[in-house]
């Protein structure tokens, strides 16, 4: 096994102690958070600590993604572990008010009173966060939907929107209040390469000066946009490097052949008519840049082969 | 023709500050307006010494009649009670507001009446007294949680204080719910005050039901409230006491008792594990 193949070990955040204020310039950091539902662990003991600029967060279906992010969104309580946002314990009542001012989050599924124009669905966001004089409300919410580009739909009704639209009237709904923690969960889910282009473009611009913890299944969106990729698996962090680093993962594992390899542990038809395999190549095999989708793949499908290196 | 009347000298600076600030007098403006229009030099000088603060407020307001929402009827009839508009616009969007839900609740009531007035004691109609109460429960069922709340999620975490929003709602669906009943009150009037016996037992199972939120589904929430009013009235021994003001002042101290538990857990309402999805 390449040195490169062994994932980093999860650093230890160095928020201590989580008390009711946290020191220090880390914006959100959990540390040994165990979250079950119903008996099942969502996430076990997962330690992670976030700071400015763009965080993606890979993982498969049920890896924890999104408990994590609704734990750091203080929508969640977990069962054991500390959680610190801005400094601040979201476990003492006002602490979490004050968290919420400065948090925006965009949920995996976010749902809308469709008869609510893109306006009104904003400004009953801007509500619940206290923004109650109307002309300041107001401006907000022109503001966050013109950061959006929706300026010329915030009259249309959410039901009359694309849901490329809904998506983007979500996030400027999560963007009110100019907040410093951006979680996102999922944005870019259902979108056609366009809208996902024009995400890509606004999460970009959002990452300057904040936060930005996005969760994806796109790995060319962590590319693009990531300074930092987490990988959950199982409920407990994989990996936590660059990107870079991940497709590294794959350095010298990826080859090209004229027919389907046996040894590769996955491989496809591309469509010139070879294939691309990963896995451990063959003597004198045609070998191909990694991406970053390779090096993903080739962790989450080689635990056995690390552990048995362990 | 003069060179002059070709090409008037231009106003000077006073005179069009004057001009800017509307206190240049008649004669003299009639001169300098057709001399305005012709020369974009004059009105590049003119723009620079115009006060933009009331052009800005007019374009304000303007755009705030353009795009801001519009109240619908439920939401004017509550600015019209002088309640701000930010609080309004949130009891407007009570789930449960519906055309459907309304339909249902005023049919219920109707129903509830004539059996009191064709099929009842004259002094205390059981059933309509009974029935009364379990209305608001079929709006707080349908107020809160992610089946019913479109936006609960997002709602939860962008509320700095969710507890409120739980507290307006369920007002409001109290609220709907007794006004709506006191109207078709009016139909039974040989009752007196005993004809408004509902009023209580109403508040208090709403208030349980929304205490229950923190521990069940709201739809469960309401069953279990609804359930215990029913148990009561059954176990009453004659059914009528808990509309007498023996009944009536226990209901009292239940809901005392009630609102107390709500404020010691209003922090629970904040998270998912408070107000259960």
């Amino acid at each position: 096994m390449t040195p490169s193949t062994t994932p980093p070990t999860p650093p230890t955040p160095p928020l201590t102690p989580f008390g009711d204020t946290v020191a220090g310039g880390d914006t959100a950091a959990v540390r040994n958070v165990t979250v079950r539902y119903r008996g099942t662990v969502a996430l076990n003991s997962v330690s992670l600590t976030l700071s400015e600029g763009v965080t993606g967060l890979l993982g498969p279906n049920g890896a924890g993604k999104t408990t994590l992010l609704r734990t750091l969104a203080t929508a969640l309580v977990p069962d054991s572990g500390d959680v610190a946002v801005l400094g601040r314990n979201p476990g003492s009542p006002g602490r979490r008010q004050e968290i919420r001012r400065n948090l925006g989050y965009l949920p995996q599924s976010p749902g809308f009173h469709r008869h609510f124009t893109a306006f009104e669905f904003v400004d009953y966001l801007a509500i619940l966060k206290e923004i109650t004089d109307r002309r300041r409300r107001h401006d907000e919410v022109r503001r966050v939907l013109a950061a959006v580009g929706l300026r010329d739909e915030r009259g249309k009704r959410l039901k009359a929107l694309s849901g490329g639209m809904r998506q983007r009237v979500a996030l400027a709904a999560a963007l009110v209040g100019d907040p410093r923690v951006l979680i996102l969960d999922e944005p870019t889910v259902g979108l056609d390469p366009e809208q996902r282009l024009r995400f890509r473009e606004l999460i970009a611009d959002l990452g300057v000066g904040r936060t930005v913890l996005l969760s994806t299944h796109q790995t060319e969106d962590v590319a693009a946009l990531c300074r930092r990729v987490v990988v959950l698996d199982r409920g407990e962090v994989r990996y936590d490097a660059t990107p870079e680093r991940l497709s590294g993962v794959a350095e010298g594992r990826v080859w090209f052949s004229t027919e389907r390899d046996p040894r590769a542990a996955a491989g496809w038809r591309t469509g010139r008519g070879t294939y691309r395999n990963i896995g451990s190549p063959p003597e004198g095999a045609r070998l191909a840049e990694p991406s970053l989708e390779d090096g993903y793949l080739l962790l989450l499908g080689s635990v056995p082969e690390q552990r048995e290196a362990a | 023709m003069t060179d002059s009347t070709a090409h008037p000298p231009h106003p000077g600076a006073g005179t069009l500050r004057d001009y800017a600030r509307g206190r240049l007098p008649s004669p003299v403006r009639e001169t300098v307006e057709p001399h305005l229009d012709g020369c974009s030099h004059c009105r590049v000088q003119l723009a620079a010494l115009v006060d933009h603060a009331p052009l800005d407020a007019v374009w304000r307001r303007l755009d705030l009649a353009i795009d801001a929402p519009v109240p619908g009827w439920l939401e004017r009839q509550l600015l019209a009670l002088r309640i701000p508009d930010h609080v309004a616009r949130l009891m407007a969007a009570t789930p449960a507001l519906r055309a459907s839900w309304l339909c249902g609740t005023v049919l219920t009531l109707v129903l509830a009446v004539l059996t009191a007035r064709l099929a009842e004691p004259a002094d205390t109609p059981v059933v309509y007294l009974t029935v009364a109460p379990l209305l608001p429960l079929t709006g707080v069922a349908t107020s809160f949680g992610r089946r019913w709340d479109p936006a609960h999620e997002m709602g939860l975490v962008a509320a700095v204080c969710s507890f409120r929003l739980v507290l307006l709602r369920a007002a409001v669906v109290l609220g709907s719910c007794v006004l709506l009943t006191a109207v078709t009150s009016l139909a039974l009037p040989r009752l007196g005050p005993v004809a408004f016996a509902w009023l209580l037992p109403s508040v208090v199972v709403t208030a349980l039901s929304v205490l229950l939120l923190t521990r069940l589904a709201a739809p469960i929430a309401a069953v279990v409230a609804g359930s215990g009013w029913l148990a009561g009235v059954a176990l009453t021994e004659h059914s009528e006491a808990l509309f007498s003001a023996g009944g009536q002042s226990a209901l009292a101290g239940l809901l005392a008792a009630t609102v107390g538990a709500l404020l010691l857990r209003r922090a629970d309402f904040d998270t998912e594990k408070g107000i259960h999805p």
